[in-house]
């Protein structure tokens, strides 16, 4: 038996448990901290030689098992808040379709990819460092913290216009009560990156989540699964349509790894504190912003690549 | 009237005696198996090892080339642009093809003829044309034969081709090359061909198509020729598979 499979739309072979390794551990990250593992996946299947086009297709094609199995072991689990998953999505449409077309416009205007890179450098850094440090006081604090007297603090600005937002709504699984004006405004946000980025945008809902909405760890990284199924569902169907870019063979290894990882990530992550949880999410994001700074810094050792991928 | 009747067959007959005649002389043409005549990409395809073998008279050297298609290719371009190395620009490449390997004899400096006559890769960065115009080949293509390098599809191999001495006393050549699994599905081209003192005494080509089969074929197919529908159904089975090992992980007792 040949441990190799042909991909018809790559036009090319790969070595079998190479394909479901990696989809086992792109599903356990996705699992772990509900992000889609694009960010990682992509760059992994360019290396191994897939066209970054049908990589990125195909990655989001196989994003929708994962992240279908996540949010149903995860809803099992009483984590997803779909009122709040809903909002977000919607938010995320919209600011999905603004950001195509500002990425167009800077297109034209040229050098778009220096901004979308920059902008990914800068946002990976900022929330990373933020998640990282944040976390890491939080682990310290925890032990003593109970001697300790709690300190009476002033509310933000942040809180204030958070409170002076109109029609507000309890959002039970995630325990707040806010406006939904402002799932919708901050998922608008994050489309809006998320399309000039190129990316799903799970790594950036995740802080948006955690620090903005102050919704439960847990809670978060279910509602992020059930939003990353939507979107990687129209994105296959878009890039198998207009595009033919959808490899169904590559996406259907990946996700036989994939679905079995998430699974593994859910009940990972059940036995890790929120905090930890958020610093080793944090690590990752900043290991990803370190390796595209040194991309950006350091002379490439090909000064071509086949168009479509980064 | 029954004599005029034979005169097609016998012009026919006369024609393919004169094919075969001139067949028969590898001098002046190399008469070659390719072996296996045509590729067959199906699912566990994993590149194909191909040979080609023919009779030669001594003191001949062969040359072989593989080649094709010529396609255009769309490449991203990196620069610097102050302290930060990006892609600056997109980069079109015609008349260069897909495919190239060049297998050579060994121990025969025939490179200097071989490229006063247009043979080996770097002949192609001649021919191929870059757009823009303002970027010049010299810039890109070193880059350009590393990535397809990277992929096994450019190759200047020499020892490639061997010659052995048959029992008969009659000389042989065998050549072969392995064509990588990153081919695309179009016909290509073997160019044999006859040195003698260093110069062309005889060319021949031989087509090599590459199809794809089987499942390979009819996904290739419905992606193209279906792609809504295709889409549709690469999304029910990611759900279902997604869905089931769901409820395969719960039956299992893990989760709750």
């Amino acid at each position: 038996m040949s441990w190799y499979i042909y991909l018809p739309i790559a036009h090319h072979s790969v070595l079998l448990p190479v394909i479901i390794g990696l989809g086992l551990l792109v599903g356990l990250l996705s699992g772990l901290f509900g992000v889609g593992g694009g960010f990682l996946m992509t760059p992994l299947l360019i290396m191994i030689g897939i066209p970054p086009t049908v990589a990125a297709a195909s990655d989001s094609n196989q994003i929708v098992a994962a992240s279908a199995s996540g949010t149903y072991a995860h809803y099992k689990l009483g984590n997803v808040d779909f009122k709040m998953g809903f909002l977000l999505l919607i938010g995320g449409v919209i600011g999905g379709t603004g950001g195509v077309q500002i990425i167009k416009v800077l297109r034209q205007l040229g050098n778009a990819d220096f901004l979308i890179q920059i902008t990914y450098v800068i946002m990976l850094g900022g929330v990373g460092g933020y998640m990282f440090i944040e976390s890491l006081q939080s682990l310290r604090a925890s032990k003593p913290a109970e001697s300790v007297p709690p300190v009476e603090k002033k509310e933000s600005v942040y809180a204030r216009l958070m409170n002076s937002m109109p029609f507000k709504t309890n959002f039970a699984k995630s325990g707040i009560v806010i406006s939904p004006v402002v799932p919708l405004a901050l998922g608008a946000l994050v489309g809006i990156l998320a399309a000039i980025m190129g990316v799903g945008g799970g790594f950036i809902m995740v802080p948006v989540m955690v620090y903005l909405l102050r919704m439960p760890m847990h809670v978060v990284v279910g509602t992020s699964l059930f939003q990353i199924l939507f979107t990687c569902v129209d994105v296959t169907i878009m890039q198998a349509h207009s595009n033919h870019t959808v490899d169904f063979l590559l996406a259907l290894l990946l996700l036989l790894g994939s679905t079995v990882g998430a699974q593994l990530g859910t009940r990972l992550g059940r036995r890790l504190k929120g905090d930890q949880l958020k610093i080793l999410l944090a690590s990752l994001v900043l290991i990803v912003m370190v390796k595209m700074l040194i991309t950006l810094l350091v002379e490439p050792h090909c000064l071509l690549s086949y168009y479509g991928g980064e | 009237m029954h004599n005029i009747k034979k005169i097609p067959t016998v012009l026919l007959g006369m024609l393919v005696i004169l094919f075969c005649a001139k067949t028969a002389s590898p001098a002046l043409s190399p008469a070659a198996t390719v072996t296996p005549p045509q590729i067959n990409i199906g699912l566990f395809f994993s590149g194909k090892r191909v040979s080609i073998a023919g009779p030669i008279l001594p003191g001949r050297d062969v040359v072989v080339e593989i080649k094709g298609p010529e396609k255009k290719s769309v490449f991203n371009m990196k620069g610097r642009v102050g302290p930060f190395w990006m892609n600056v620009q997109k980069v079109e490449l015609e008349k260069a093809p897909f495919l190239y390997m060049l297998l050579l004899p060994e121990g025969k400096d025939l490179l200097p003829v071989l490229s006063s006559m247009g043979i080996g890769i770097n002949e192609i960065k001649r021919r191929m044309v870059v757009k823009p115009e303002t970027v010049s080949p010299d810039t890109i293509f070193p880059s350009f034969v590393q990535l397809k390098q990277a992929d096994g599809l450019y190759k200047e191999m020499e020892g490639a081709v061997q010659y052995s001495q048959a029992k008969d006393g009659a000389r042989c050549f065998k050549a072969e090359f392995f064509m990588p699994s990153s081919i695309v599905p179009e016909e290509y081209n073997i160019v044999i061909s006859v040195f003698h003192n260093g110069k062309l005494e005889a060319t021949t080509t031989q087509k090599m198509p590459v199809h794809k089969i089987g499942v390979v074929k009819e996904i290739h197919k419905m992606a193209y020729n279906h792609g809504l529908l295709y889409g549709i159904l690469c999304v029910i089975i990611a759900l279902f598979v997604g869905i089931t090992m769901g409820l395969v992980f719960r039956d299992e007792g893990g989760a709750h």
